[in-house]
């Protein structure tokens, strides 16, 4: 039985792990690194140990450290959240000949799943469609034929990879040498390893995945379809489900190739099956599978009425899934926008600094997961996402006009975020048709800016005041904000909320 | 009291005069009456001739963020003159960092001519590859950063000459 569980992650989805354990009354330890140490989650759990500095690879990716740190608290299973060490195959297994319950499949499905060419050969073998492709491992010569027989435009895609990372569209045969090392100087980057394969690139494609769920008792289900179709660089930014590109029959089929894909490496626990699904012709095909939790899992809970990652801890715990198949259905409907601190008018470049004040919307169907509040920063070690806003309705219009005023209610002062692009892809007329697919954002937002709003007398009425109540209020060297950090006595504040209030 | 706001190219002038409960407040020739109902960290509410306003705000050094609804507005305490001819004063030549990084791969050298559009260094930030290209035709004249360096944003990298 499951007691204590270690989180190997940080931010937000560490954040939603606590928040599962403590519904089951299980005890949690957080690890963290430097950068980490006035983290959300380090006061969330219930301990929390050092296991080294900011950079990943000597921190959240040293899994011996972490196996450690488990032992040393006492825990009895591990969690490993999206990212870092969730797809290691290794860890995994290190977990386990550590005598810890790992929260998530089995090692042997993870190294198969991993190597997405061998994960091709295995589905197909099971009767699932897949795409034209070469497995590379040749010479210039072989990748340079292969590619000519696949036809251009084609991608060269990470064997060990995933997240678009390592990941390069080639659109004519003269850019393919520099595409392939600049993707394998990344996959190595990324994955520890700079093998790198072909596959025929869809241009006006939709990127649906099915969530599946298995247990030790032979029983394997789908939770549906996630819609992930809009994306930049590769990255979904907005999902939703149920997928308006979807008839029940097409979903049926999908759902089924979903499972046999799971079946086929005797999967246990949460995982994602990826398609995509050719617009011209309604074939889809196999990409890959995620053998983890993913990002975009809460939509899934919304609709489904399913908490996945207390489920994923009662499976790992060896109990059998409460539901089957025909218990299944779709309620509703889910949007996730995922809210990031980079520039969409700058090609997406991630954005660092310290968020100055961020105040979430609230209401009926607004969830927000994040692991982040006024005051922490964004770094360039971790991924600049600062969280996640799903939102559910009663159908899809209802979602999306939620969704709509949601990011409207979103405040985000000191850093440069996304918030205001998702709200015009949002209300972009192929969104809002449920016609959009992976190219939308690239075809239509490429040259897309922010909207130059001339600034109000308001703003600087609201401006002026503040500076003026905070400094002449205030004793000399203390300030009501948490500008760079530098100031936080809560006292200061208090009195000056009392001294500036209208008497 | 007076604030001079930045915006864009032009100066705002905010005046405040406190009076009793009130304030009087003009930006440029435009005078309201205000009261100030609430402040707290990082919000005010206040009413601006009988209207009733949410902000919500922060600052960084000079910078002044202020969000009412969906929308942030940015501006700056206004700076004096000569810092201003200083910040101007960077280079049309020069290439900055459009990010806080590390320099991965320099494929140029100095002295080198460069054609529009080749890639001349490689960053890195968050497992991402960025390529810096020659933004025209022109020859390298220094190079100011080294591989494996870890940069600033807005940190010049490359100057072009020619």
């Amino acid at each position: 039985m499951i007691h204590k569980v270690l989180i190997a992650n940080r931010g937000e989805v560490a954040v939603r792990i606590i928040r599962a354990c403590r519904e089951l009354g299980l005890s949690t330890v957080q690890v963290y690194s430097e950068a980490d140490a006035h983290s959300i989650p380090v006061y969330m759990a219930d301990q929390a140990v050092l296991i080294g500095p900011p950079p990943p690879a000597e921190s959240y990716l040293r899994g011996e450290s972490i196996v450690e740190a488990a032992l040393a608290t006492g825990c009895d299973a591990v969690h490993p959240g999206f990212g870092f060490l969730s797809e290691n195959a290794d860890f995994a297994a290190a977990v386990q000949a550590a005598g810890l319950t790992f929260i998530g499949p089995d090692p042997a499905a993870i190294r198969t799943m991993g190597l997405k060419t061998e994960a091709l050969a295995l589905v197909r073998a099971a009767g699932v469609p897949t795409l034209p492709g070469y497995a590379g491992g040749g010479t210039d010569d072989d990748y340079r034929h292969a590619a000519s027989q696949i036809g251009y435009p084609l991608l060269v895609k990470a064997t060990a990879g995933g997240g678009g990372k390592g990941m390069r569209i080639v659109r004519a045969e003269n850019d393919l040498p520099e595409a392939i090392q600049a993707a394998q100087r990344e996959a190595e980057k990324a994955f520890g390893d700079s093998r790198v394969f072909l596959e025929k690139y869809i241009e006006n494609a939709r990127h649906i995945e099915f969530q599946v769920f298995a247990d030790r008792h032979g029983n394997t289900v789908h939770l549906f379809e996630r819609e992930c179709s809009i994306q930049r660089r590769h990255q979904k930014i907005i999902e939703e489900t149920p997928s308006p590109y979807l008839d029940a029959e097409l979903r049926a089929r999908m759902g089924t190739a979903a499972v046999s894909a799971a079946q086929a490496v005797n999967y246990v626990n949460a995982g994602t099956i990826e398609f995509i699904v050719d617009m011209r012709d309604g074939r889809f095909y196999f990409l890959e599978m995620n053998t983890r939790l993913q990002v975009e899992h809460p939509v899934t809970e919304l609709v489904t009425g399913i908490d996945l990652v207390k489920l994923q801890i009662r499976v790992a715990n060896g109990e059998a899934l409460p539901f089957r198949q025909p218990d299944l259905t779709q309620r509703g409907h889910a949007v996730e926008c995922r809210v990031y601190a980079e520039d969409p008018s700058n090609g997406f470049l991630p954005a660092t600094g310290r968020i100055l004040r961020i105040v979430e919307p609230h209401g009926p169907g607004i969830r927000v997961d994040t692991g982040v509040g006024t005051g922490d920063e964004i770094t360039i070690h971790y991924d600049p996402m600062i969280a996640k806003l799903i939102v559910y309705g009663q159908d899809r219009a209802d979602a999306l006009r939620r969704m709509d005023a949601a990011l409207g209610q979103y405040v985000i002062l000191g850093l440069t975020n996304n918030l205001r692009f998702l709200r015009d892809v949002i209300r972009h007329p192929d969104f809002q048709r449920g016609t959009a697919t992976t190219a939308l954002v690239e075809r239509e937002f490429a040259a897309w800016q922010p909207p130059a709003d001339p600034v109000p007398d308001d703003a600087l009425i609201a401006a002026a005041l503040f500076d003026s109540l905070t400094t002449q209020t205030l004793a000399p060297g203390s300030t009501l904000m948490p500008a760079t950090g530098d100031s936080h006595d809560p006292w200061a504040r208090a009195d000056a909320f009392r001294l500036g209030e209208r008497r | 009291m007076e604030y001079r706001y930045q915006v864009g190219d032009e100066i705002k002038v905010v005046r405040i005069e406190r009076n009793g409960d009130d304030y009087q407040i003009t930006v440029g020739e435009h005078a309201c009456t205000v009261q100030v109902d609430r402040l707290s960290p990082g919000e005010l509410r206040f009413t601006r001739d009988g209207q009733p306003r949410l902000a919500y705000l922060a600052s960084d050094g000079p910078r002044r963020y202020v969000a009412f609804d969906a929308t942030v507005y940015t501006f700056s305490q206004a700076e004096s003159a000569s810092h201003r001819r200083r910040a101007a004063g960077t280079a049309e030549n020069a290439l900055a960092a459009t990010m806080h990084g590390q320099v991965v791969k320099i494929l140029v050298s100095e002295g080198d001519r460069v054609t529009h559009g080749q890639p001349l260094m490689l960053l890195e930030a968050m497992k991402m590859e960025i390529r810096i290209t020659a933004p025209r035709d022109g020859r390298v004249a220094r190079i100011l950063c080294s591989e494996g360096q870890i940069v600033e944003r807005g940190q010049t990298l490359i100057e072009l000459a020619g």
